[in-house]
């Protein structure tokens, strides 16, 4: 069976390289014969791909040691879920699942209906057919999840998988960011398509625009699970530490922002159109950046890296891809000529600007503070590290800047913009920030200016989103008479796109109220208690009577049972858990977590001696935490809203002096 | 059966805490900015407030012994880094001209984006002026507005 | 189980074959060009004009573009669908030969608008000259 899920593998490559040739010899010739071919080649990568990791899964749920990435991630008493879920926990069945991905992603860019007319599409499914081919030779010969292990009799038992993993948080991170980098490739094609065939206008945007926008999406909560996971498995207290690993997926993530923002400017104005083709490339680069960083140990060790010749391919092949689109790019340059339409210094097209050049901006801060460390050692010769501190102080000023404009940039008007547009739009919500600063700084305890400035220019953001819905209601209301509900109504669902849109931004604007709130506001305290002592933070009084011990399956969990008492009431109890695995060296911390939507209750166990009757606790009080899960998930309503196919998905016209022509 | 019995990185370690140095005061919220700007050591990469570990463990009574010995926020970091190399700090020191970069440049990047921006805008702003566009002529205003009526009717049709 | 295996590769490889050899052995089909029909072209072009229309007094009163702004677009986009009402009155019943009718009414209103460009064009020249 595992020569089959070989088979299928090798086949999907040779089919790869046919299907490649196939669309370039076709697209050249006019041959459509050969062209349906290499289509049909697609649709058979996809099945062969399929079913390989179909195996791969068969092989995982039902334990079979004999495969060594079976044996290595997984054992007999692991839960099934998880068994299923170690499909990604090593290199090569995460290679294999990003081209399972793609596989899929390329059979419905070449299948599509929308797509049949567009003479681009060989060449479109030859760059994805390029990743492919890429990919599958990393499988092929550098990576077989199909390896045995080459050991008899077979083992009766496997390594088992990181306890750390075993986290629903770390089962959808790894799925939901796959979706995310590989959803960029196909606007990539598209891209690098349009540049083959000298097609100058916005074609490759439009077609892209829902593969682009779901795979920010994905992207998106792909971090926000990394970030979930961490909280609740690594028990440290927070849930983004700029680990490079979290950084290589949030610099694609910054590059693909701007990069559905400014494409629709390149929409309206037919500006922008090189800058585009630069951001849709750098951030396709960066996704295969990011998976190289992750996959290939250059950062957990340059000598791991030497070893590793997964390392080098990835360099390799982005190397070719930045040459190949790059020489494109100049090469075609006279078709990406620019309309010329600025009016005005100051108007939505120039606050456009702004909002790219702090995204790509702060991801080049990232990725500048990422690989600063090699830079060094390279230069001076002395290690130096970056963390939490530099990310903080150089990003936090970029990405508050960012939410201003994001404040700003729905509001001002197209062209130019008067005073007295600034002032009808801008006034209300500047004074109602100001006040809510000045209320902050009376209520909150700590009085420190610089969280309570953010916290006020968040607060201007949300209040500019919330009057873009009054007021286009109130708008519509007297442009047709309609009544207020009818006019809301058909406000937002005939214009999906664009509240969609906002309210992806209050997704992102609860986020930030969250994040802020949480590094300025959190409590923290490490003490060591004896049974019937108590722990006090905030509002907060844990009691401690002792430590238990339960086993769980094979595994001893060590647990804490503590009352929790909030102004004196009693709320509930938390579950501290240190877990000791059989299969694992290192235990593993279950933190006790009481959320609310106004702050977490998060006690971590740490130590404990004397059978049990004296335990080292870590306790944090987070505030709004909950609330970065929530305009997650605000943000994944306002995406499917906005994308949803129909009435209001479209784009809003060309507003441009040139008598343009639609159709 | 022996988990419950004791589940400490170092008995000593905690025992030392217990008896000595956890008695004694230091500034809380001193030793929790200089910790927050200090890595664990033993290659574990994480964040040294992140991180439980006994190398993590023995860094904070290193602090906290530093900072009993009356010694400045600016001096243990120097003595940290004397014992553990410059890696030890969690962001690079401004000491020396390369780190200096690291916390420029990205800034150095936005400006100079901006000006390329702002340079750019210029241009095209100066090359739209004198091509605004006419008001209608007479004639052309009195077909459009015999279209007025329906023009509005069509106009809502599609609103 | 070798069996099953066994079985399982050569249906794949099979499908494999299938998928890329069939199209080239079938017989080539006549790929149709989209055609639209005449009312659907011009409906198209109603729709985006009108929507246009709509956007850009909405946007004026949500105070999102400048007087000056406005009554610009505003004419601009109006003479545009005065145009667009004219074609669609002079649009025939629909009959059998509908495709070459488009065309050629597409054609017409495209020269028609080309020739309001090079009339806007040439009089911003005639001012500024």
């Amino acid at each position: 069976m595992a020569d089959i899920g070989y088979l299928a593998l090798v086949l999907a490559l040779a089919v790869s390289l046919y299907s490649t040739a196939g669309f370039l010899l076709g697209a050249r010739s006019g041959n459509q014969r050969l062209l349906e071919s290499a289509k049909g080649g697609i649709l058979a990568i996809a099945i062969l791909v399929n079913v390989s990791s179909f195996i791969l899964i068969y092989f995982l749920v039902t334990s079979d040691f004999s495969i060594k990435y079976v044996f290595q991630y997984t054992s007999i008493n692991l839960p099934t879920f998880y068994k299923f879920a170690a499909f990604w926990a090593g290199n090569a069945g995460s290679l294999l699942l990003w081209m399972w991905i793609l596989s899929i992603f390329t059979a419905l860019v070449a299948f599509s209906r929308q797509h049949r007319d567009d003479r681009s599409l060989p060449y479109v499914n030859v760059v994805l057919l390029i990743n492919s081919i890429f990919f599958l030779f990393l499988l092929v010969f550098l990576a077989n999840p199909f390896e045995r292990t080459g050991i008899y009799p077979v083992p009766t038992e496997g390594n088992g998988l990181n306890p750390l993993l075993q986290n629903p948080g770390m089962v959808f991170h790894p799925v939901t960011l796959y979706l995310g980098y590989v959803g960029f490739a196909v606007p990539f094609a598209f891209a690098m398509a349009a540049l083959i065939v000298r097609n100058a206008d916005d074609q490759w945007i439009k077609v892209t625009r829902r593969w682009s926008v779901v795979a920010w999406m994905f992207l998106t909560l792909g971090n926000l699970y990394g970030g979930q996971w961490a909280y609740v498995e690594l028990g440290w207290g927070g849930y983004w530490g700029w680990d490079p690993v979290e950084n290589a997926s949030f610099i694609p993530w910054l590059t693909g922002t701007a990069f559905i923002h400014s494409v629709m400017i390149q929409e309206r104005k037919d500006m922008l159109k090189t800058w585009n083709m630069v951001l849709i490339i750098v951030t396709y680069l960066l996704t295969i950046f990011g998976t190289f960083l992750v996959r290939s140990g250059v950062l957990t060790s340059v000598h791991a890296f030497g070893n590793s010749s997964l390392g080098t391919m990835f360099l390799v092949f982005l190397g070719l891809m930045t040459a190949a689109s790059l020489y494109l790019m100049l090469d075609r340059s006279s078709l990406l000529r620019e309309g010329r339409e600025f009016e005005s210094y100051i108007s939505r097209e120039s606050s456009f600007l702004l909002n790219n050049l702090l995204l790509v901006g702060s991801a080049f801060a990232v990725f500048w503070g990422t690989i600063f460390p090699l830079v060094s050692e390279a230069v001076r010769g002395v290690k130096v590290t970056v963390s939490v501190p530099f990310f903080n102080q150089v990003n936090a000023p970029i990405l508050l800047a960012m939410m201003f404009v994001m404040g700003v940039c729905p509001l001002i008007a197209w062209q130019r913009s008067s005073l007295k547009n600034l002032r009808n739009n801008f006034l209300w919500p500047m004074v109602l920030a100001v006040l809510f600063g000045i209320v902050l700084y009376v209520l909150l305890p700590v009085k420190r200016f610089i969280p309570i400035f953010a916290l006020a220019v968040n607060f201007f953001v949300l209040v500019t989103i919330v009057a873009e819905f009054v007021r286009g209601t109130l708008v519509r209301r007297r442009m047709t008479g309609e009544g207020i509900p009818t006019a809301f109504w058909r406000l937002v669902t005939r214009n999906r796109r664009r509240y969609g849109g906002y309210l992806v931004h209050l997704g992102i604007v609860i986020m930030a109220f969250g994040i802020i709130a949480s590094h300025a506001y959190k409590l923290e305290t490490v003490r060591t208690v004896e049974a019937g002592e108590t722990i006090t933070i905030g509002d907060y009084t844990l009691g401690f009577n002792g430590l238990r011990q339960r086993p769980e399956g094979e595994n001893t969990v060590v647990y804490a049972d503590m009352p929790v008492t909030k102004n004196g009431n009693y709320v509930g109890n938390v579950m501290p858990e240190k877990i000791f695995y059989a299969t694992w060296d290192q235990p593993s911390t279950e933190v006790g977590l009481m959320g609310g939507l106004k702050e977490d209750l998060y006690v971590i166990l740490s130590t404990w001696d004397k059978e049990g009757t004296e335990a080292t606790f870590k306790v944090n009080v987070n505030p709004l935490v909950s609330w970065i899960w929530i305009g997650g998930y605000l943000l994944v309503i306002g995406t499917i809203f906005a994308v949803w196919p129909g009435r209001g998905s479209q784009l809003g016209p060309k507003y441009t002096r040139e008598v343009s022509h639609h159709g | 059966m022996g988990k419950l019995k004791t589940w400490t990185v170092t008995a000593l370690l905690v025992l030392s805490l217990a008896s000595g140095v956890w008695a004694q005061q230091v500034d809380e919220a001193l030793f929790k900015k200089i910790e927050a700007n200090l890595m664990c050591t033993d290659g574990c990469g994480m964040y040294l407030a992140a991180c439980d570990n006994t190398t993590a463990q023995r860094m904070r009574q290193q602090l906290r012994e530093r900072l009993l010995a009356g010694d400045t926020e600016q001096q243990i970091y120097a003595y940290m880094i004397s014992i553990y190399g410059e890696e030890v700090m969690a962001a690079p020191p401004k000491t020396n001209f390369l780190n200096i970069t690291a916390w420029v440049l990205p800034f150095l990047g936005i400006l100079g984006g901006g000006m390329v921006i702002y340079i750019a805008v210029d241009k095209w702003v100066f090359h739209r002026q004198g091509r605004r566009a006419e008001k209608p002529d007479a004639e052309d205003a009195a077909e459009l507005a015999a279209y007025e009526e329906i023009l509005n009717a069509e106009m809502k049709k599609y609103f | 189980m070798q069996a099953v295996a066994l079985l399982l590769g050569l249906i794949l490889v099979a499908v494999t074959v299938y998928l890329i050899a069939m199209p080239l052995v079938k017989p080539e089909q006549e790929t149709q060009g989209p055609e639209w029909e005449v009312e659907e072209t011009i409906e198209r072009e109603k729709e985006s004009i009108f929507t246009t229309l709509g956007e850009i007094e909405f946007d004026y009163q949500m105070n999102k573009l400048s007087d000056e702004d406005y009554e610009q677009l505003r004419n601009q986009y109006r003479r545009h669908a005065v145009e667009v009402l004219k074609a669609e009155e002079t649009v025939p019943q629909p009959g059998p030969k509908q495709g070459a009718v488009s065309v050629d009414l597409e054609k017409e209103i495209e020269a028609e608008i080309e020739a309001e460009i090079q009339r806007l064009v040439a009089k911003q020249k005639g001012k500024k000259g």
